[in-house]
């Protein structure tokens, strides 16, 4: 059997030929990245535009809307640097490229991570993390002083570590549901399309959504655990719209993130068990 | 001058037609990316929904002078456009890159003409089966206003598809550079200005001062704003006149631009030996 | 106990069918419908380790679908599997670690990267220990002149050379057992008898299992001690090449357009002995089968002209097609046996 340790050093022989193959093409990468950033700095713009007109969305400042969507990118890019090739499954499925994984003494999925990295993300990472530092210090949440404590900071900053792990499983699990489908479905990129399109969602506080829509995004594909509920562990009953309640539905957090990870993995598990290849 | 003749198809532009229904049946072909695009634009048109009414929540006013319905129906409407007018196009760079362009070029028919009827048959489609039934849903409903009269109506669809010119010149002027650059690296930072300025995701009157100017000076604006601002009757038959004559103006320019920065491209695509 | 055990092995893939029109799609949604392809339908045989099996049938027979059944790639839809005591599928990992596989189409190599960083790659996937590391890539180095492309980029290398790294990438963990799915495809003669020469030592210095796929006549010939042919998803024969010499000997067709329909009568005449057979005489076609090594095709072409009036001839190699058709029609094959378990002969 693979030990854990094996699969790191494994990891790390993946990556190094990923970027090389990647280096091969520099200005791909300075592209993609300079692309990437206006991009990102354009989403942050259009909520600040739009903060230059009403003081609060949905009983959210604009601080608490920019940690929100800071949040999000952080556990995005996370998951966009190091698993983004799940959202080429159909085309593995489709070609019959999936073979070759399967005649390697190593787990699938892993090999599909690994398989392709892209660098194109690393501005939202980099924007992300900036932007959750700085607003972490803003809203009083981390800070050297007397006024914020050492502890606090201690535990604000492990906690934002968990939420951005469990961010990044959240955003793994949906997408490799959604590209799952690939094993029944011809056309599964369009699933896959799709929720881009609810990834939206995450992008502002879920209590402006209506009452089924807001359950749709905290329990069937949770994006609410990517932000909006673990929001609540920082800001205190006093700093949100709907008061303390929900403080206990942010602290399932990481097991939500885990349970939905489980769930998409066994999917896709049944998914390889209902793998035909491609005919020759 | 050779680029002025060659503007307009001398057989007519209808025998390329043929494309836009060949584009059509593309579309066709995969439905169910179809279907989901589909649902991705409702979607996209419900966040948008709640967002803007959660902005307006608590605010007896108009915000930037747009009061709550015509903030509501622009950011809406903008959302249903994005199926016809797709910022993050890529029609010229994509083809260039798949090498699919060397067939295309072995026809004997106008290529940039090609593209164009191409490029209008796939939006066109997705616009009118997605995009005009989902505001009509969402008008019916209540969420959006109607257009104040059927004049201004028309005077938006013509708006729209000037906006669609345009952006398909910009689309175009962009993925010349593939024939430089082989990479499809820019074309986000491409999509990004498009989205930034011309107004397709906020009002330009929301913006601060020195950005909306620029937004105003440049020509993305034509894209949404324009066609968007007629359609929420801000502006009046005069201005809209002006704001047609403006678009067109674009339109053209870039075409023509794109026409000639086209020509030098193949040109160095037969010299290399393409 | 033999390596690899098969019985009664099926499998049938599930197609999915394209209804027409638009609510045709929305339905195929909701409710899709399959067609069923038997690829592989009920075959049964066992290889013993240090075999080296030609596995041979036309185009669609099911040759690759087996492969990936041996591998463990797809589930039997029924039957079994047993390689080396393992169900392949289910216990996929471990049966990974002691198989290579090289298709012919598909490549493992690290398209834009030199050479060597597959094999640093495959090192660590494999878990291979240094020292067979190192003793394998000396060992390919000198066959498959690997150390000339190690630092070139892999989609810079001719397709010889490629196919060259290909095996040599499937090797690296000295696999027991080594599955080659059309490996000589495409390639030019020399490298195709490069290839062939390697694996035979191979087998003989490692004492590899290997099993081939391949629709080359020559591939089997040369490598192969025992062939097994399929057909529609069939087994249509299994045993010792030699019990398919009749047909594979004679490797050339030549084909004749005569002037005027000479009838039966005159034909058998080229065909006096053994290293001539007459196929087939209709009216003015006549088809005779010859072997290469045995007589010329000028002589055999000299001798044609002589007693027919020929207006016309057409000479080509006999290919795989013809043989099974031969085969698959009993034309005269008996079951080879050459292993003591030859099955064969499949229903005419
Ligand atoms: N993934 C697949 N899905 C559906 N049908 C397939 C698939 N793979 C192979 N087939 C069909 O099964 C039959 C056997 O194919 P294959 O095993 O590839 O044959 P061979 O390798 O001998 O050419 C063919 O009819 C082929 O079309
Ligand atoms: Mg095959």
């Amino acid at each position: 059997m693979r030990t854990f340790g094996s699969y790191v050093g494994l990891y790390l022989c993946y990556l190094r030929v990923n970027w090389l193959a990647l280096m091969a093409y520099p200005t791909e990468f300075w592209g993609n990245n300079l692309g990437n950033v206006a991009g990102n700095l354009l989403g942050i713009a259009a909520v600040g535009i739009v903060f230059g007109h009403v003081r609060a969305i949905g009983g959210w400042s604009f601080d608490q809307v920019l940690f929100l969507y800071a949040l999000a990118m952080v556990a995005r890019s996370l998951w966009h640097l190091f698993m983004v090739n799940c959202l080429n499954l159909p085309y593995y499925v489709q070609r019959g490229t999936l073979d070759r994984l399967m005649v390697r003494p190593v787990n699938i999925l892993f090999q599909v991570y690994a398989d392709y990295l892209d660098n194109d993300d690393w501005g939202e990472a980099v924007i992300g993390l900036v932007v959750l530092g700085t607003l972490s210090v803003r809203l009083g949440l981390v800070g050297v002083g007397p006024e914020v404590g050492l502890a606090r900071s201690l535990t604000n900053v492990l906690w934002l570590a968990v939420i951005a792990l469990s961010g990044t499983a959240i955003f793994a699990a949906i997408h490799l549901a959604a590209n799952t489908t690939s094993f029944w479905l011809v056309q599964a990129g369009a699933v896959s399309q799709l929720v881009w399109q609810v990834d939206g969602f995450s992008r502002y506080p879920l209590n402006v959504y209506s009452r089924p829509l807001r359950f749709v995004l905290s329990w069937l594909l949770p994006f609410g655990f990517i932000n909006f509920y673990p929001a609540h562990l920082f800001f205190g009953p006093s700093g949100v719209p709907e008061g303390g309640g929900l403080l206990w539905v942010a602290r399932l957090t990481p097991l939500v993130a885990a349970a939905a990870f489980g769930l998409a993995y066994r999917f896709w598990q049944a998914g390889l068990d209902h793998y035909q290849g491609a005919g020759s | 001058m050779n680029v002025l003749t060659n503007f307009i198809p001398l057989p007519g532009p209808l025998r390329y037609l043929a494309y836009t229904r060949a584009a059509v049946a593309r579309v066709l072909a995969y439905r169910v990316n179809f279907w989901m695009g589909a649902v991705g634009t409702v979607l996209g048109m419900t966040i948008q929904y709640y967002l803007w009414t959660a902005i307006y929540h608590g605010e007896d006013g108009a915000l930037a002078g747009y009061g709550a319905v015509e903030a509501l129906t622009y950011v809406i409407l903008g959302q249903a456009l994005q199926g016809f007018l797709h910022p993050e196009g890529d029609p010229l760079g994509r083809k260039v890159r798949d090498g699919s362009i060397a067939v295309d070029l072995a026809r004997p028919a106008d290529w940039q003409w090609v593209v164009f009827w191409d490029y209008l048959g796939g939006s066109l489609f997705r616009w009118l089966t997605t995009g005009v039934p989902a505001m009509v849903l969402f008008t019916v409903v209540g969420a959006v206003a109607a257009p104040p009269s059927l004049g201004a109506f028309l005077v938006f669809l013509v708006s729209a598809f000037l906006g669609f010119v345009l952006l398909f010149a910009w689309h175009f002027l962009f993925g010349l550079l593939s024939f430089w650059t082989k990479g499809g690296g820019l074309i986000d930072l491409k999509a990004t200005a498009v989205s930034l300025f011309s107004g397709a995701l906020v009002p330009l009157e929301f913006y601060p001062p020195g950005l909306r100017r620029m937004a105003m000076a440049l020509p993305f604006r034509g894209i949404y704003y324009l066609p968007l601002s007629i359609y929420t009757g801000r502006l009046g038959a005069g201005e809209a006149a002006g704001a047609l004559g403006w678009q067109a103006a674009w339109a053209v320019g870039l075409f023509l631009m794109a026409r000639v920065l086209w020509r030098r491209a193949t040109r160095s695509l037969v010299i290399h030996g393409g | 106990m033999p390596l690899i055990e098969v019985s009664r092995l099926t499998k049938v893939y599930q197609v999915p069918l394209r209804q027409p029109g638009f609510t045709g799609a929305a339905l195929s949604l909701v409710r899709p419908s399959y067609k069923a392809v038997t690829a592989v339908d009920g075959i049964d045989f066992t290889i013993q380790a240090g075999e080296m099996v030609g596995y041979i049938g036309p185009n669609g027979a099911g040759k690759s679908t087996t492969i990936k059944l041996l591998c463990g790639v797809l589930a039997p839809t029924s039957g079994s599997v047993s390689v080396g005591g393992l169900d392949p599928h289910r216990r996929r990992m471990e049966n990974a670690r002691r198989i290579g596989l090289v298709y012919g189409q598909r490549s493992q190599l690290l398209w834009d990267l030199p050479v060597r960083e597959t094999f640093y790659l495959l090192r660590r996937i494999y878990q291979v220990p240094e020292s067979t590391y190192r003793e394998n890539l000396a060992d390919f180095g000198r066959t498959f002149e690997i150390d000339a492309v190690w630092d070139t980029p892999v989609r810079l290398l001719s397709l010889g050379q490629r196919m060259r790294a290909e095996l040599a990438a499937a090797l690296i963990h000295s696999p027991p057992i080594v599955y080659l799915d059309e490996p000589t495809i495409g390639l030019d003669v020399l490298a195709k008898s490069r290839i062939r020469e390697f694996l035979r030592q191979m087998n003989r210095r490692r004492g590899t299992t290997v099993i081939l796929t391949t629709h080359d006549l020559r591939d089997v010939e040369e490598v192969c001690d025992r062939i097994i042919m399929i057909h529609q998803g069939r087994l249509v024969y299994d045993g010792a090449l030699e019990g398919l010499r009749g047909t594979f000997g004679e490797r050339c067709t030549l084909t004749l357009e005569l002037e005027e329909a000479a009838g039966g009568a005159v034909a058998p005449e080229v065909a006096l002995d053994d290293d001539v057979r007459l196929i087939k005489a209709d009216g003015k076609r006549v088809e005779l089968a010859f072997d290469r090594r045995r007589i010329s095709a000028p002589e055999v072409i000299a001798r044609a002209c002589a007693v027919l009036p020929v207006r016309d001839l057409v000479l080509r190699e006999t290919d795989l097609e013809s043989v099974v058709k031969q085969v698959y029609g009993g034309n005269g094959i008996e079951n080879g046996n050459g292993n003591g378990e030859g099955r064969g002969g499949g229903e005419p």
